[in-house]
């Protein structure tokens, strides 16, 4: 009985921890949402309350589209992230399989390099990669907002750690059924490696679509703006009273994050707490 | 069809190696095992004859022609895992299709959507479906084919090895220990489908275990293993009765071999505890030297009568297991253990502790030399008495 209810009282701790942190997480985001439906005269005063008086979402949400053309962030942001993720895969996973299963001098070494990699903050890069881009003419481009970060040292590590788990003789008999090395990457390591493919693209997709940094250095023309560099223009704009609508573009840039998100979160967490196993 | 010669294979890992100067020719469709100990290198020749691995020296042929150049795809090999190794993510038809995929498609007829819509594409992938088909009634596979290898048995994932195996029409199988994840039943009856499937298809099979019931019961012949060195390549029944050297007789035979230790005396007799055998030995065998004896347990024959002759053992445990029992007992210096068979009639009047002798005709006793030799005895009329007698 004691027992049990020790069982149960720290059951129940547990889960206050939880809540309590969680909803410290999630408060900033419950509030984005309740601005973006209140009037402006709402969102100044003084005191807290989540559900506004008046619901002035509609008027907030249709600014959001009319004030700037998020529809057109939004369509950039999605050809950037899809891009990266693309061309990150189509380098990270062929060189994930050398890696982990082929045999070469040097091996080592390179991976040793891709740890270092892991390491260094994109940020260190912008100012060479502005002068490489300014260079070469594809400066205020979609190029310069998808070539930086094409060569992820993070996919490049976490799909290693999964193809080492591959066996051995899964690849001998691909090898004797007529694959290339190639197509032993694409056809048995990476469905072999799903979950972590998945993982490793949620993070990408998210990191990419969120990013402020890039867009800022790279970017002049608005027209090539990623929807977090687009509604920057709201701040600039008159007095600082479009709240609202900026909140209204912030929750419609996150929401088809969210919704991603959801659809595979159980082969996320399984990619991820996999891969800390290992 | 096709022979598969190695030549003298060495293969060296990380400065040990594993194999020993291999040399081994297999005939056109035969079926051969490779018997021996776990890590004494049987997967390692399986491999290199496959061409997933590179031998450090030597030269591998098949059906006459050199293949050390040739990536495995090309070899005309076909080879069965002891993991199965089937794709986890692709269902039973998909796995045993994908070999005829890679090598009747082009890279344009393969790709995923769009790939149907190739020209020819549509025909050649009937015609595989039909061979699949032909595989899976084959091996009694057809309502499995849309099962993922994780809602298939032990048994089943083999057969979809098999399958896999077999679509490509190899000249030869690779088998390494396919049985080995089997329970006791299974494996003897798939023992019998795999010597069925060799007899039907007339291929040439090279075939991993280190069961070595396994090896005696579907071989044409045996390669025993040791250590990288292939001790012995005979026939099942001459490796078991007429094996080359004591590692070969001690592996080969369940319960295992006795092996008695025994002395030459001045008359070349042997001397085995209170018994001497004369007439056995090589005439080039000198007084003094050490011998070990090796008999079958079907060779030593039950005695109760004291005074008979025969080796005085006393009995610690019998076994009995239905149609046969087996008496364990320790010879006179109390340290020697020796298994004998015998009718369950015999065993019943045994007990524990009971002193019984042990005859045996000295035509069968397998004498070895003290580095394992075997000493091959000469033709004439053995000779037994009993000390003093
Ligand atoms: N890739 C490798 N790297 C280093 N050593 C290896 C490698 N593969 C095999 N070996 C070693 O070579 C030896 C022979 O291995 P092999 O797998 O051929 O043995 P085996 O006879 O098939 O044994 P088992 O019956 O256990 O399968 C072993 O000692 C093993 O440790
Ligand atoms: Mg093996």
């Amino acid at each position: 009985m004691i027992a049990a209810r020790a069982h149960h009282g720290s059951a129940a701790l547990r889960h206050v921890v939880l809540i309590a942190s969680s909803l410290f997480i999630l408060m900033p985001f419950v509030w984005m949402v309740s601005l973006s439906i209140k009037s402006p005269q709402e969102a100044f005063q003084q005191t807290i309350s989540l559900i506004p008086s008046v619901f002035y979402g509609h008027e907030n949400y249709q600014r959001a589209f009319v004030d700037v053309p998020l529809l057109r962030f939004m369509g950039n942001g999605l050809l950037i992230c899809i891009s990266v993720l693309v061309i990150q895969l189509a380098i990270a996973a062929p060189s994930a399989y050398a890696l982990a299963k082929l045999e070469f001098r040097g091996r080592d070494a390179i991976f040793a390099m891709v740890l270092v990699g892991l390491l260094i903050p994109h940020q260190v890069l912008a100012i060479p990669l502005f002068i490489l881009f300014n260079k070469i003419g594809i400066l205020n481009s979609y190029a310069s907002l998808i070539l930086p970060g094409v060569i992820s040292p993070f996919g490049i590590f976490l799909l290693r750690q999964f193809f080492k788990a591959v066996p051995d003789d899964l690849i001998h008999a691909a090898r004797l059924d007529g694959l290339s090395e190639l197509s032993i990457v694409w056809r048995i390591m990476v469905p072999s490696s799903m979950s972590a493919v998945i993982a490793f693209s949620i993070l990408s997709v998210v990191s990419r679509w969120n990013d402020l940094f890039l867009p800022l250095i790279f970017i002049q023309d608005q027209q090539l703006l990623t929807p977090p560099a687009g509604i920057m223009l709201f701040r600039s704009e008159e007095a600082g009273n479009s709240y609202g609508p900026l909140m209204a573009a912030a929750t419609l840039i996150v929401a088809p994050l969210l919704i991603a998100f959801l659809i595979a979160q159980r082969r996320f967490i399984e990619g991820l707490t996999v891969s800390g196993l290992k | 069809m096709a022979n598969v010669s190695a030549t003298d294979i060495t293969k060296i890992f990380g400065g040990t190696s594993v194999l020993n100067s291999v040399s081994l020719d297999v005939r056109d469709g035969e079926f051969l095992t490779l018997v021996g100990p776990s890590g004494c290198g049987k997967s390692t020749l399986l491999r290199i004859i496959a061409g997933l691995e590179r031998q450090n020296f030597g030269s591998i042929a098949i059906d006459g022609k050199a293949v050390d150049a040739v990536r495995p795809k090309m070899r005309n090999v076909a080879m069965v895992f002891q993991s199965y190794a089937l794709y986890p993510y692709m269902t039973a038809e998909e796995n045993i299709a994908l070999p005829l995929v890679m090598r009747k498609l082009t890279a344009w007829q393969r790709l995923p959507l769009i790939g149907s819509w190739m020209p020819g594409a549509r025909a050649r992938r009937a015609e595989i479906a039909r061979e699949v088909q032909d595989v899976a009634n084959a091996l009694g596979l057809g309502p499995l084919l849309s099962r993922k290898p994780s809602q298939m048995s032990g048994g089943q994932r083999q057969r979809v090895a098999l399958g896999r195996a077999m679509v490509r029409h190899p000249d030869v199988f690779l088998m390494d220990e396919p049985l080995s994840n089997l329970d006791a039943k299974l494996r003897v009856q798939m023992r019998e489908e795999i010597t069925g499937l060799h007899r039907r298809l007339g291929a040439t099979f090279i075939y991993v275990t280190h069961d070595q019931a396994e090896a005696m019961t579907m071989s044409d012949r045996v390669a025993v293993m040791k250590s990288g060195d292939i001790l012995q390549l005979a026939s099942p029944q001459q490796v078991y009765s007429d094996p080359e050297n004591i590692e070969v007789a001690k592996f080969i035979g369940s319960p295992q071999i006795n092996l008695i230790p025994s002395i030459v005396n001045e008359k070349a007799e042997l001397e085995i505890f209170d018994m001497k055998v004369a007439g056995i030995l090589p005439a080039s065998i000198r007084p003094g030297m050490s011998v070990t004896i090796g008999l079958r347990p079907e060779a030593l024959k039950l005695a109760l009568d004291d005074s008979s002759d025969g080796l005085l053992a006393h009995v610690t445990y019998v076994e009995s297991l239905g149609s046969d029992s087996y008496i364990h007992a320790k010879l006179v210096d109390r340290t020697t253990a020796v298994i004998a068979r015998a009718t369950p009639a015999e065993a019943a009047t045994i007990g524990n502790g009971t002193r019984v002798r042990l005859r045996f005709s000295p035509k069968e006793a397998l004498i070895f030399s003290d580095n394992g030799e075997r000493l091959r005895s000469n033709n004439c009329l053995p000779i037994l008495r009993k000390v003093g007698g």
